[in-house]
């Protein structure tokens, strides 16, 4: 059974964005002489912190696209923020005056240590009470709604009090903050570790969802692999397709990190998103 | 439990430990007997797969900044990177350039022991290294739009974002052989001492090689803001054991100046304390 939708009113706020692309300066020629194609763009906020001539081309984006800056180190599960990156995030986030900021559910370091990956969390309750505090003060930063993102995960950290849809939910309730679903992670995670993603998508706070990304991949070895490398797998579009008919999603974004194709590739594969994102529950949103 | 779990991602020592001796690895961390009974319920081969896939994707962005080195013989590199990789650990705030150039410097000073590779392979560590630094500098080297006018006692000095650097065999061999020679075996160089300058391009942002002779670098080694042009000459003639230089370093500084290489600074004595800094590759010595 699907779990009731609730509504916040800052995502509520959120306006419908369309389907998009990740934005990669490999692809930056292609974005602009497609632009009329591509809704929203999507930066990794890394990117665009440090180097002053970075904002710049920042700037000549935001001028032409809505712009949703996607972290990568903020390490939400962490039991400390770092100060000094938060203010380098609201720097960017301030640049693009988006109307949400993205990131995942993950950890990325620890004291002493860079992981340099997106690790899982694990699902307990001190790990919620801490991701909560880190959520509430990441949202009081940047003074816009946090929409956090199911990452893909090697294995399950054993004697996790929860599931990880519950632990999304709690969150959620307790900071209202969004959530960003990956479908592509949830087909991969789904595949590797032998669940039903369909359930997983019922479990989930669907009136929290804000966002969706998608991406292609391959299998090595038995294993799916998140590679960004590749078109869309029709596993992914049919979460997309099914979770678009359960709840209105303001947006979705094409990653594609590597091996990078023609445009006309990506541009499709957008088009074939926003198809998607044009089913009934969607539409109420476009009205 | 967080900090121990990415120390047992990152750290495979610390996972060998875990395995044989619980008690003891686990000294430093305060866990619970939840936490602990989860952390040594993981499964450790895909713990090993996921840690493996961390080495991985650090050391592609080292491959991807030193593509000539590690064409050489892959293998062989891969192995040097994994004792970078244990002795060098991520720290939080680092910046991924910094892994990218404390790799270089240590393969600048490992590769001389290594037979199994060709002489000039700490050379080639250096070379892309520095092409990394040049192209990372930030901002390119502009050629001034005015012509600047070389007095007496104008204060040359090198610009902030070039890198000046001497190696044991000549770079242009390393881009013209190395460069498109992948997959076969490394083609033996002879050495030929040269000095290099690198820096961007303020047109484009390229990157820009320039090959000096000794005398250019012995004027641009002298041209460091604290001496004047007159200075300049009179101890380039002392270094030189020559006389009547004159007109041929105020012509190099000139055509130095024109590339936005070489830089004025204010004629003050006054500023002379506070010259800024000459940027050298760290290792190099000088000789005067």
């Amino acid at each position: 059974m699907t779990r009731p939708l609730t509504v916040n009113h800052a995502l509520a706020a959120i306006p419908a964005l369309g389907s998009g692309l990740g934005y990669r300066r490999e692809l930056k020629t292609g974005i602009f002489d497609n632009a009329d194609a591509i809704d929203f763009l999507e930066i990794v906020t890394e990117h665009f912190t440090d180097d002053p001539a970075d904002r710049g081309e920042l700037a000549e984006l935001c001028d032409r696209f809505v712009v949703i800056p996607h972290g990568l180190g903020l390490s939400v599960g962490s039991d400390r923020l770092d100060a000094d990156y938060l203010a380098s995030i609201r720097r960017v986030s301030d640049l693009t005056a988006s109307p949400y900021y993205s990131e995942h559910l993950a950890v990325t370091r620890a004291p002493g240590i860079d992981i340099g990956h997106l690790s899982p969390i694990w699902f307990t309750d001190p790990v919620l009470r801490r991701a909560i505090d880190n959520v509430r003060r990441v949202q009081d930063v940047l003074n816009k709604p946090l929409i956090l993102e199911n990452v893909t995960y090697p294995f399950d950290i054993p004697r996790a009090g929860m599931r990880q849809a519950e632990f999304f939910t709690r969150l959620v309730e307790a900071t209202g903050c969004g959530v960003l679903l990956d479908v592509t992670n949830l087909f991969i995670n789904a595949t590797n570790h032998r669940f039903d993603p369909l359930a997983f998508l019922h479990d989930m706070p669907l009136g929290h969802i804000v966002q969706v990304h998608l991406a292609g991949g391959f299998t090595h070895r038995g294993v799916a692999i998140d590679s960004h490398s590749r078109p869309v797998e029709a596993g992914s579009w049919e979460l997309l397709d099914t979770l678009a008919a359960l709840t209105p999603i303001k947006g979705s974004i094409l990653e594609h990190d590597a091996n990078y194709p023609d445009m006309t590739v990506l541009i499709e594969q957008i088009a074939r998103a926003r198809r998607a994102l044009a089913t009934p529950a969607c539409r109420v949103l476009a009205s | 439990m967080q900090a121990c779990l990415a120390r047992l991602y990152v750290d495979e020592p610390f996972r060998r430990w875990l395995l044989a001796e619980r008690a003891a690895a686990l000294e430093g961390y305060f866990l619970s007997p939840d936490e602990r009974a989860a952390l040594l319920s993981i499964d450790s081969g895909q713990l090993d797969d996921f840690a493996a896939s961390l080495v991985a994707k650090r050391r592609k962005r080292v491959e991807h900044a030193y593509p000539m080195l590690f064409a050489l013989d892959t293998p062989i590199l891969r192995r040097c990177y994994s004792r970078f990789h244990h002795l060098f650990p991520s720290r939080p705030g680092d910046a991924p350039e910094q892994d990218i150039l404390a790799f270089g410097t240590f393969m600048q000073e490992t590769l001389p022991a290594i037979d199994l590779l060709p002489p000039y392979a700490s050379d080639l560590a250096k070379y892309e290294r520095l092409c990394f630094v040049a192209l990372g500098a930030g901002l390119p080297t502009s050629p001034p739009a005015e012509p600047q006018l070389l007095t007496s006692q104008a204060r040359p000095f090198l610009h902030p974002a070039v890198r000046l650097a001497e190696f044991d065999y000549d770079v242009a061999d390393f881009e013209s052989r190395l460069g498109v020679e992948s997959g076969a075996s490394p083609p033996a160089l002879d050495p030929s001492a040269c000095c290099v300058l690198f820096h961007r391009a303020a047109l484009d942002g390229s990157l820009q090689m320039l090959r000096i002779n000794a005398p250019t670098r012995k004027i641009i080694m002298l041209c460091d803001a604290s001496r004047s042009t007159d200075q300049v000459i009179a101890a380039a003639e002392a270094s030189l054991g020559a006389y009547d230089l004159a007109d041929g370093v105020v012509q190099a500084i000139e055509r130095l100046l024109r590339a936005g290489v070489l830089i004025l600074s204010a004629p003050d004595p006054a500023s002379a304390g506070r010259r800024p800094k000459l940027v050298v590759d760290a290792g190099e010595g000088f000789d005067e």
